[in-house]
C-alpha cells in the first residue's frame, strides 16, 4: 500500500494539469470516490467485459471493482500510461473508447455530453488522484423506502440510494447505484432506480454500489377484491409466522391435508419409503383423532431405523461418502459412523465438531474420512462453509465475492485453518491416516506469497482467538457451532426445512448471502432459535416441523394461493428421489430389486454409495454421484425418457410381474377382486380407493378372464400416477 | 488387509511337524501342486473329536497329513472331492491357532491353520447345510448359549446374526477369529437388543490382527443379537470365521512387543479382561493371557538382535548401535528421548517398529534433532510429497518410520525422539527401537508359502523387495536346496527411479530346477538377498516367508500374510510335470543396449493327452528398461519349438536380470503351469574407455597426449571415434578412429602458449555407430568420461607477476 501511495504521488506529481492555475473551489474529484463508480455503472469492470479473468483486449480490472487499487494502476500505469492525454483530457483513450471515438468492442458506454464524460474528464485534468481510502470509501449504503407494497401488477415506485462516506459525507448515488431484481418475472428494474412490479408476488431488490449492497424486499399484492383472512388452525411458531406473512400477503392458506394423504407424506419425508399397506391400513383404520394419531406417528417414525437409513443417506450425500474417494472400507466405515450419530441423535454442533476436529485412522476414527474427501485446505473450507455455513466462498478465491462481503483474503484466511492438516497411508489396505502436521502449516498468499493467519469470517460473542487452541480447527469448529454465528443453526435448519417443503426459506440452501435474503425472515430466525435452544437437536427440530399445520397442509390451493409457489401456504408436490422411487415400487409390487456386493435385504435408501445400483435405475432418475457437497447434485426433474423408463422400462415391468410379488401372491392366496384392488392402492397410493375407483376397477378386473393381468394393468396405472410418482 | 510380519502362531519348525502317513487306495494322481481351499470346522474344542473335512484340489490319492494339532487324525471315507478325518483333540491342548498341510506326489499343498478353544462349538446353521433358513436378519437369527464357538461363513454380501440370552448385567466378551486363521474376511461384529439397536460395535481390535473383539456387559434381561459381517461385505473365497462368545479372559496390550530370540523374556499383559496388569515369562513367540478360558495368544516378535527395555526414568536414554530398545509412549503426548552418539560423516539407521506389528497402537513420529536440539529430519509424519523435497534425511512413512541420514558436521550426539503422530498414549503404545551404522537397507519377502519342484522341470518363486534407501542391484541366492535342485536366476535390478518416492525395480524370480535324480521329499529352504553398497559393503538380508498369503479381494486390496516365525520355506521335489519347455538358445545373455536377441524354446510333453492352454511367454521383464518382447509364441497342435524376439533400446540401462519362459497346459483336467528355468541377460554397453586417474599435466605451449584404455565387446565391431571436449581455450587434441580391438586410445594434444595455467575438467567422449536387426546404422554413444588436465604455467613468471 506504502508503495502504491508513493508511486501515485509521482503520477500525480507529474501529471501536466491544464487547470494548474484553476481556482480553488473548483470541484475535486478522485478515483475511488468519482471515476470507480462511473467504471462500475457503465459496465467496464463487469464479468462479460474488462472484468473477466482474463480481461478485454489486454485491459484488466477486478470484477466489479472490488480492487481499486489494482484498476488504478491498470489505467494509469499500463501500456505506459497511453490511456490518458493529460495535455487534451478530453482526448484520453479512456474517453475515446467508451465514446466510441475509436474502436470499442463494448460499444458506447456513455456519450461525450454525458456526465460521466466530464466526471472522468475533470479527474485526468486534475491529475487523476487516487483519493483518500479513508475519506472517499463507501462506508454504508442507505435506500429508501426499505420495503416496497405495490397494490397490483404495473405499479412502480422509484429507490433513492445515498451513499456515505469515510468522513461522514453523503452522496445522492440512486443514479450510478446498481439495481437488479431476484425475480425479474415478479419485478423488472427501470431508469432513474424505478422499480416495477410485473406480477403478483415477491422478489428481492439488490441495490449495489462500490462494494457495498443492501436487499429491498418487494412485495406485488393481488389486487382482486374481497379477500377475507380466515384463520386456520396452528400448531406451534411455525404456523404462527408463516400465516403472519400471509395474512399481509392476502394469501390463503390450503386446508389441512387428508390422513390418506399425511401418512403417505409424513412416512416418505421423514423415512424415504412409503407405508407398506398394514402401516397404511392400521393408521387410516385408527378411529382416534387425526391430530392424536399424527403426533404418534411422528413420534413412532423419527429416530426409527427406517429413519436412520433415509437421513443417513442424506449425510452421506452432502459429505460425499463414496468408495472412490474413501476406499471400499473407509466408505463403510464412514456410513456407520454417519448412521450412529443419526440413530444417537448426536448434537449438530457436536456432530460438526467431531468431522471438523477429526485425526486418526480413516477406518478406526470415520469421521476423519472427511479430510480423505476434502484433502486440500482450500477444498475442506469451501466445503465446510458451504456445508455448514450455507456460504459460498468459492467465487472469492479468484476476487472478492461480488455479491457478498467475504474477500479474498478472507477465503485464504480461512482456508489457513485446515493448512496443517496432513494425511498418510496408513497400516491396512487403503487407509489413511489424517493427523496434525507439526511443521509446514504455513498457508501461503498466492498473491503475496506470504503466510497467511487463520482468522474467523466474522466475530462470535465468546469465542476465543484462534491462537488459544492448538489446533487451528478447534478454533474454527468452535467458532463455526457457537451460538452466535449467524449462519451455523441457520444454514440447518433452513436446510432441514427444504427437504420437508422442496425449497428453503433461502433457497438454495447452500447460498446464504446478505443479497439472497430469506422468504419469511421471521420464521427463520423463530426456527433457528428454536433448534440452537433444544441443544441443536435435530429429531426435535423436525418433528416440529412436520408438527405444523403448515407442513400439514394440502397440496390443492384456493384461488388466494393458487399463485403462491414461495410461502408455504399449500403442500408443493414432488418427485420422490430415486431411491423413494425404487423403495415405492418395491412396496407397491412386492418385488425386490437385485441389488449387488450388498446384503440382501438392503433397500435403495440403505446402499452405501453410487456404485451400487439397480440397472441403473437410480442413476437414470438422479441419485446424485457424490462429488460435491451441494444439493443441487440430485436430480428431481421428471423428463420424458424418465417417464418412458417406467411406463416401458423393464424395471417397473418386472417388479409387478414377478413371482414372488404382490399380485401373485395376492391371488394365489386367493384374494377378492375387491381385496385385491384394496390391496394395490394401499400398497400404491397408502389410500383406499374411492367409491368410484374401486367399481372401475371392478369392473375392469371382472370383465373378462385374465385377473392378473387386469391386477398388472391396475398396479401399473398405479405406479404410473402423479400419485405415486409424488410426494403430494 | 494388514496382517503384521510379527503376528505369529504357535508353529514350530518343520523338523517337530507330526507326519500321519495315510495310505490309500490309489486314485488318479493330479501332478499340479495340490491346494486347500477349505478345511471345516476351521476349528475345535480341546477334548472332544471333529469331523474334519479337507477340501481342496489333486487331493486325490495316497497323501501325507502334516498337521501339528494336538490330537490324531483317522481317515474317514472320501466324501466327493474332500476328505474327511476324525480329529480327536488333546484334552491338555493350549487354545490356539495349529497348522495343518497336506502332502501328495504332486507336492504340498498350503498351509491351513486350525484353532482350537476351549469352548464348545456349533456351526453355523446356514453352512451346515445350504436349505436352511438365512440367519441374516433379526427374524431370523440362529439361537446360540454362552460360552460358545460358532464356525460360520460369510458368503457374498452376508451377515450373520445370532440371538443369545443375557441376564441383566452379565458381561460377555465376544470376538471373531478370522484373519488370524488367514480368511479373507475382514469382520465386524456388532451386538444388537433384540429390536435392532447397536449397543456396541468393533472393527479393528487391538492386538488381535485385524479381528474384531466387543466386550459387553446386557444392561438388562433379554435376548441381543450378535452380528458378523465383512468390513466391506465383500465376497472372498476363503470366507470362514469363528465366533467365540462367553466369559473369555483376554488382554489388549502387550509389553515389551519383541526380545531376542531363544531367551526368556517377562511380558507385561494389559487391558482387556484383566484387572491390573499382569507380568508372565514367556520362552516362544506367543504370549497367553493366565487362566482357562482364553482365545488365541498375543504374538511376541522374536529377532536376532539383543534388546532391551527402555531405561525407567532415564529420558533421555542412550541408544546404542544394534541394541534393540523396547519403549512405550504410556501418557498421552509423552516422548520418549534417546542420545545417539555418532561421528560426523557416519551413516546410521534408525529404525522402529510399533503399529506394523499388530499389537501396538502407535502411530509413531520419529524425529532427529542435533546436540543443540535442532531439527535434522523426521519421519512418520510426511507425505509422500513431502518426502520428494527431504534428500538430507530419508524418511520412509510406509508402515513403520525409519530415517536414514549421514551425520552432519560439528554433530557428535544425536537425540533421537519417539512419540505418537496423534499424541496419544497408553499401555498398548509400544515399539521397538533400533540404530545402526548403516545407512541403506532392503527388506526381502517370499511371496510363496511352499515351494513344488517337478522333477525333470522347473518352477518359479517369486520375491518381493521393499527398498529402504539401498538402490542398488540385489542377487539372490537360495540355501539348503534339496539334491538334485539347482537355483537360477534371482537378479533384482538397480533402481533407476531417480529423485522420487516410486520404486519400481522390486521384484524377482529364482527358478528351482530339478534334476531326474532328484530325490522326491520334502525339506525346507531359506532365500537371502545380498547387495553392495556405492562403498563397497555387503549388505545381506534374509527373504522373510508366510506360512499363510490368502488372497483377498477387492480394489486395492493386500493379502493377508500370517507371517513364519523363521526364514524357512517348505520344498518338494515332486513328481515329473506333464509338459516341460526349456531353452534351445543360451541361458546366459550378453546383449548390447539397443540389440534384439531371439530367445528359442523347446516344448515337450511327457505324458499323452498334455493340451496346450497358453502361449509362451517371458515373465519377470524388468519394469524400468525399455525390454520388449515380440513374437507369436502360441503353442499349436505338432509344435515343438518357438522363438521370442526380445528388444532393448538405446536407453536400457546397463544391468542384469532374468526372464524366464512361461506357459500353462492341461492334463487329466488339471491345469500345470509350467516354467523354463531363468534366462541371466545381461545387458551391456558395446565398450568402455578409460581415462587417467591421476590428471595428466602439461606446460603452456608444448605437445603431450591423452591416453586411456579401451575395451570392446565381441559383438560391437563398429567404428569408434575418441575426441576429447571441453578443453580449455589453446588447447587442442586430435581424435582418434578405433577400428578392431586395442587396449588403449591415444589422443595428441597440444597447449598453446597462451593457455592460462590451471586444472581444467575436460571429458572424452565416443561417438559410433550401432547396427540393427534391419542393417540401418544409428548412432550408439556411451557417455562421455571426464578427466582432469593441469596445464603448467610459468612459475617464477607468474610468481615475479604476482609480486
Amino acid at each position: 500500500m506504502k508503495n502504491l501511495y508513493v508511486l501515485l504521488a509521482i503520477a500525480v506529481a507529474l501529471a501536466p494539469s491544464p487547470l494548474s492555475g484553476a481556482t480553488a473551489d473548483v470541484e475535486r474529484v478522485n478515483f475511488l470516490r468519482d471515476v470507480m463508480p462511473i467504471l462500475n455503472n457503465t459496465g467496464c469492470t463487469a464479468g462479460a467485459c474488462h472484468g473477466s479473468a482474463k480481461g478485454k483486449n489486454g485491459f484488466k480490472l477486478s470484477l466489479r471493482g472490488y480492487d481499486a487499487e489494482f484498476d488504478y494502476r491498470a489505467l494509469l500505469f499500463e501500456v505506459s500510461g497511453r490511456r490518458f492525454n493529460r495535455a487534451v483530457p478530453a482526448a484520453s483513450l479512456m474517453l475515446a473508447k467508451p465514446t466510441m471515438r475509436v474502436p470499442h468492442e463494448g460499444g458506447v458506454r456513455f456519450t461525450e455530453d454525458s456526465s460521466a464524460f466530464r466526471t472522468i474528464e475533470k479527474w485526468i485534468s486534475q491529475g487523476a488522484p487516487f483519493g483518500d481510502p479513508q475519506v472517499d470509501t463507501v462506508s454504508r449504503l442507505v435506500v429508501s423506502p426499505e420495503e416496497i407494497m405495490l397494490g397490483e401488477p404495473g405499479q412502480a415506485e422509484s429507490l433513492n440510494v445515498v451513499a456515505h462516506y469515510g468522513d461522514g459525507s453523503t452522496r445522492d448515488v440512486s443514479n450510478l447505484a446498481v439495481l437488479e431484481s431476484n425475480s425479474t418475472s415478479t419485478a423488472k428494474i427501470e431508469d432513474g432506480a424505478m422499480v416495477r412490479g410485473e406480477r403478483i408476488g415477491e422478489a428481492a431488490i439488490m441495490v449495489r454500489y462500490e462494494g457495498k449492497f443492501t436487499t429491498v424486499p418487494l412485495t406485488v399484492l393481488n389486487p382482486a377484491p374481497g379477500f377475507t383472512w380466515k384463520s386456520l388452525p396452528q400448531s406451534n411458531f411455525i404456523d404462527t409466522h408463516v400465516d403472519a406473512k400471509l395474512e399481509r400477503l392476502k394469501i390463503q392458506p390450503s386446508d389441512p391435508a387428508t390422513d390418506a394423504v399425511f401418512v403417505r407424506r409424513v412416512y416418505l419425508d421423514l423415512t424415504g419409503i412409503p407405508p407398506t399397506t398394514e402401516q397404511a391400513r392400521a393408521f387410516l383404520d385408527d378411529p382416534d383423532s387425526s391430530k392424536a394419531k399424527r403426533t404418534r406417528l411422528i413420534d413412532q417414525l423419527v429416530g426409527s431405523e427406517p429413519y436412520v437409513d433415509h437421513w443417513s443417506l442424506k449425510w452421506g450425500d452432502l459429505l460425499q461418502s463414496n468408495r472412490k474417494h474413501l476406499g471400499e472400507k473407509g466408505m463403510w466405515a464412514f456410513r456407520q459412523w454417519i448412521r450412529d450419530a443419526i440413530a444417537s441423535n448426536q448434537p449438530y454442533d457436536d456432530f460438526v465438531r467431531e468431522l471438523l476436529t477429526s485425526v486418526g485412522s480413516t477406518f478406526q476414527a470415520p469421521a476423519a474420512n472427511y479430510f480423505r474427501v476434502n484433502d486440500d485446505p482450500k477444498l475442506a473450507m469451501e466445503t465446510t462453509t458451504q456445508l455448514f455455513l450455507g456460504v459460498r466462498m468459492v467465487c472469492a478465491q479468484c476476487h472478492d465475492h461480488p455479491f457478498e462481503r467475504w474477500t479474498q483474503n478472507q477465503y485464504f484466511q480461512l482456508s489457513a485453518f485446515f493448512a496443517a492438516v496432513g494425511m498418510k497411508p496408513g497400516f491396512d489396505s487403503d487407509e489413511q491416516i489424517v493427523y496434525l502436521k507439526r511443521n509446514d502449516t504455513d498457508f501461503m498468499h498466492p498473491k503475496t506469497n506470504k503466510p497467511v493467519e487463520p482468522e474467523y469470517l466474522l466475530a462470535s460473542a465468546g469465542v476465543p482467538e484462534v491462537g488459544a487452541f492448538s489446533d487451528r480447527r478447534e478454533a474454527l469448529s468452535e467458532w463455526l457451532t457457537s451460538d452466535s454465528n449467524p449462519y451455523f443453526a441457520k444454514a440447518i435448519t433452513n436446510r432441514v426445512w427444504s427437504y420437508f417443503f422442496g425449497r428453503g426459506i433461502i433457497e438454495p440452501v447452500d447460498d446464504i448471502r446478505g443479497s439472497n435474503p430469506p422468504i419469511n425472515p421471521a420464521l427463520l430466525d423463530a426456527l433457528e432459535k428454536h433448534f440452537i435452544d433444544s441443544g441443536y437437536d435435530l429429531q426435535h427440530l423436525i418433528r416440529t416441523i412436520v408438527s405444523s399445520r403448515t407442513y400439514q397442509s394440502a397440496m390443492e390451493t384456493n384461488e388466494w394461493n393458487e399463485n403462491d409457489d414461495t410461502n408455504f401456504s399449500h403442500f408443493e408436490p414432488r418427485r420422490l428421489a430415486a431411491e423413494s422411487l425404487l423403495d415405492a415400487i418395491t412396496i407397491a409390487t412386492g418385488s425386490r430389486p437385485d441389488f449387488p456386493e450388498v446384503p440382501e435385504d438392503f433397500n435403495a435408501q440403505q446402499l452405501p454409495d453410487p456404485h451400487v445400483d439397480a440397472g441403473g435405475f437410480l442413476n437414470m432418475f438422479g441419485r446424485p454421484e457424490r462429488e460435491s457437497p451441494c444439493e443441487c447434485e440430485r436430480r428431481n426433474d421428471l423428463s420424458l425418457p424418465l417417464a418412458m423408463s417406467l411406463v416401458n422400462g423393464p424395471t417397473l415391468a418386472d417388479a409387478i410381474a414377478s413371482p414372488e410379488g404382490r399380485i401373485a401372491k395376492a391371488i394365489l392366496a386367493g384374494a377378492s377382486d375387491r381385496e385385491l384392488i384394496e390391496e394395490l392402492y394401499l400398497a400404491a397410493l397408502s389410500r383406499y380407493p374411492t367409491s368410484e375407483e374401486l367399481d372401475n376397477a371392478l369392473t375392469h378386473l371382472g370383465s373378462t378372464p385374465g385377473r392378473a393381468t387386469k391386477a398388472q394393468d391396475l398396479l401399473w396405472a398405479l405406479v404410473n400416477s402423479n400419485s405415486f410418482l409424488f410426494n403430494r | 488387509m494388514f496382517v503384521p510380519q510379527s503376528l505369529r502362531m504357535p508353529f514350530p519348525a518343520s523338523s517337530l511337524w507330526r507326519l500321519v502317513v495315510l495310505s490309500l487306495p490309489v486314485a488318479q494322481l493330479a501332478l499340479a501342486s495340490p491346494v486347500l481351499t477349505n478345511v471345516t470346522p476351521p476349528g475345535g474344542q480341546r477334548g472332544t473329536a471333529v469331523r474334519l473335512e479337507v477340501a481342496g484340489n489333486g487331493l486325490e490319492g495316497k497323501v501325507e497329513v502334516h498337521s501339528e494339532i494336538p490330537g490324531s487324525l483317522t481317515e474317514l471315507s472320501a466324501a466327493g472331492t474332500a476328505r474327511q478325518f476324525l480329529l480327536e483333540i488333546a484334552a491338555d491342548a493350549q487354545p490356539g491357532a495349529y497348522p495343518l498341510a497336506i502332502e501328495t506326489d504332486a507336492g504340498l499343498t498350503n498351509t491351513w491353520l486350525f484353532s482350537v478353544s476351549s469352548f464348545p462349538e456349533v456351526r453355523e446353521a446356514e453352512a451346515q447345510r445350504a436349505r436352511l433358513p438365512r440367519n441374516d436378519s433379526a427374524k431370523r437369527a440362529q439361537p446360540i448359549e454362552v460360552p460358545i464357538v460358532v464356525n460360520g461363513s460369510l458368503t457374498e454380501a452376508d451377515r450373520d446374526i445370532y440371538r443369545l440370552p443375557l441376564k441383566g448385567g452379565q458381561r460377555i466378551v465376544a470376538e471373531v477369529e478370522a484373519r488370524r486363521l488367514g480368511s479373507a474376511v475382514d469382520p465386524v461384529l456388532a451386538v444388537r437388543t433384540s429390536d435392532g439397536r447397536v449397543m456396541v460395535r468393533s472393527d479393528d481390535s487391538p492386538g488381535i490382527g485385524g479381528d474384531a473383539r466387543v466386550d459387553f456387559t446386557a444392561p438388562s434381561d433379554g435376548e441381543y443379537l450378535i452380528e458378523v459381517h465383512d468390513a466391506r461385505f465383500s465376497k472372498q473365497q476363503r470366507n470362514f470365521y469363528r465366533l467365540v462368545a462367553g466369559t473369555i479372559n483376554y488382554a489388549e496390550a502387550i509389553f515389551p512387543l519383541g526380545w531376542t530370540r531363544g531367551k526368556p523374556v517377562e511380558v507385561e499383559l494389559s487391558g482387556g479382561s484383566l484387572r491390573s496388569p499382569t507380568k508372565v515369562t514367556v520362552l516362544n513367540d506367543s504370549v497367553s493371557v493366565p487362566g482357562e478360558r482364553v482365545g488365541l495368544p498375543l504374538p511376541l516378535l522374536r529377532s536376532d538382535d539383543p534388546e532391551v527395555l527402555e531405561p525407567s526414568g532415564k529420558n533421555p536414554a542412550l541408544l546404542r548401535e544394534g541394541t534393540v530398545v523396547n519403549g512405550r509412549i504410556a501418557q498421552p503426548g509423552e516422548a520418549d528421548q534417546y542420545l545417539l552418539e555418532v561421528d560426523p560423516g557416519e551413516e546410521w539407521m534408525v529404525e522402529t517398529q510399533a503399529a506394523i506389528l499388530g499389537t501396538s497402537q502407535l502411530y509413531t513420529l520419529l524425529v532427529l534433532r542435533d546436540q543443540d536440539g535442532r531439527k535434522l529430519g523426521s519421519a512418520g509424519d510426511q507425505t509422500p510429497e513431502e518426502l520428494l523435497s527431504n534428500i538430507s534425511v530419508r524418511a520412509e512413512t510406509f508402515g513403520d518410520p525409519s530415517l536414514g541420514f549421514r551425520v552432519p558436521d560439528g554433530v557428535s550426539e544425536l537425540q533421537v525422539s519417539i512419540e505418537d503422530l496423534l499424541g496419544r498414549g497408553g499401555p498398548g503404545f509400544g515399539y521397538r527401537l533400533v540404530a545402526r551404522r548403516q545407512p541403506s537397507d532392503f527388506i526381502l519377502r517370499l511371496d510363496d508359502t511352499e515351494i513344488n519342484i517337478p522333477r525333470e522341470g522347473s518352477t518359479s518363486v517369486s520375491l518381493t523387495m521393499d527398498r529402504r534407501g539401498f538402490e542398488g542391484a540385489v542377487r539372490i541366492v537360495a540355501e539348503g536346496l534339496p539334491d538334485g535342485v539347482v537355483a537360477e536366476g534371482g537378479n533384482i535390478p538397480a533402481e533407476f527411479g531417480g529423485m522420487t518416492t516410486q520404486r519400481s525395480s522390486l521384484k524377482g524370480r529364482v527358478t528351482l530346477t530339478a534334476t531326474p535324480d532328484a530325490k522326491p521329499g520334502i525339506s525346507t529352504v531359506s532365500f537371502h538377498g545380498e547387495g553392495t553398497t556405492d562403498d563397497g559393503r555387503l549388505v545381506r538380508r534374509p527373504a522373510f516367508t508366510a506360512k499363510i498369503a490368502t488372497p483377498v479381494s477387492g480394489t486395492n486390496q493386500r493379502p493377508v500374510r500370517i507371517p513364519s516365525p523363521d526364514s524357512l520355506v517348505p520344498a518338494a521335489v515332486v513328481t515329473r510335470a506333464p509338459a516341460s519347455i526349456r531353452l534351445l538358445s543360451p541361458s546366459r545373455l550378453r546383449l548390447i543396449q539397443g540389440l534384439t536377441h531371439d530367445i528359442e524354446w523347446r516344448y515337450e510333453t511327457h505324458e499323452p493327452g498334455v493340451e496346450a492352454l497358453a502361449s509362451v511367454r517371458l515373465i519377470n521383464l524388468p519394469s524400468v528398461a525399455n525390454v520388449r518382447v515380440l513374437g507369436d509364441a502360441k503353442i499349436k497342435p505338432g509344435d515343438s519349438k518357438g522363438r521370442l524376439e526380445m528388444n532393448t533400446t538405446m536407453g536400457t540401462p546397463a544391468m542384469r536380470f532374468d526372464l524366464v519362459l512361461q506357459t500353462a497346459v492341461r492334463h487329466e483336467g488339471v491345469r500345470h503351469a509350467i516354467y523354463s528355468p531363468a534366462i541371466i541377460v545381461d545387458i551391456i554397453q558395446g565398450y568402455s574407455l578409460g581415462v587417467p586417474e591421476e590428471p595428466v599435466s602439461a606446460p603452456a605451449g608444448s605437445d603431450f597426449e591423452i591416453t586411456g584404455s579401451f575395451a570392446r565387446e565381441a559383438e560391437f565391431d563398429s567404428e569408434v571415434v575418441v575426441e576429447a571436449v571441453n578443453l580449455p581455450v589453446g588447447v587442442s587434441c586430435e581424435s582418434q578412429s578405433i577400428a578392431g580391438s586395442p587396449k588403449q586410445y591415444r589422443l595428441p594434444c597440444r597447449a598453446g602458449e597462451t593457455t592460462g595455467p590451471g586444472e581444467y575438467l575436460v571429458e572424452v567422449a565416443p561417438t559410433s555407430v550401432l547396427a540393427g536387426r534391419d542393417k540401418e546404422a544409428v548412432p550408439y554413444n556411451i557417455p562421455p568420461v571426464e578427466m582432469v588436465l593441469r596445464i603448467l604455467g610459468d612459475e617464477t613468471a607468474t610468481i615475479a607477476g604476482g609480486l
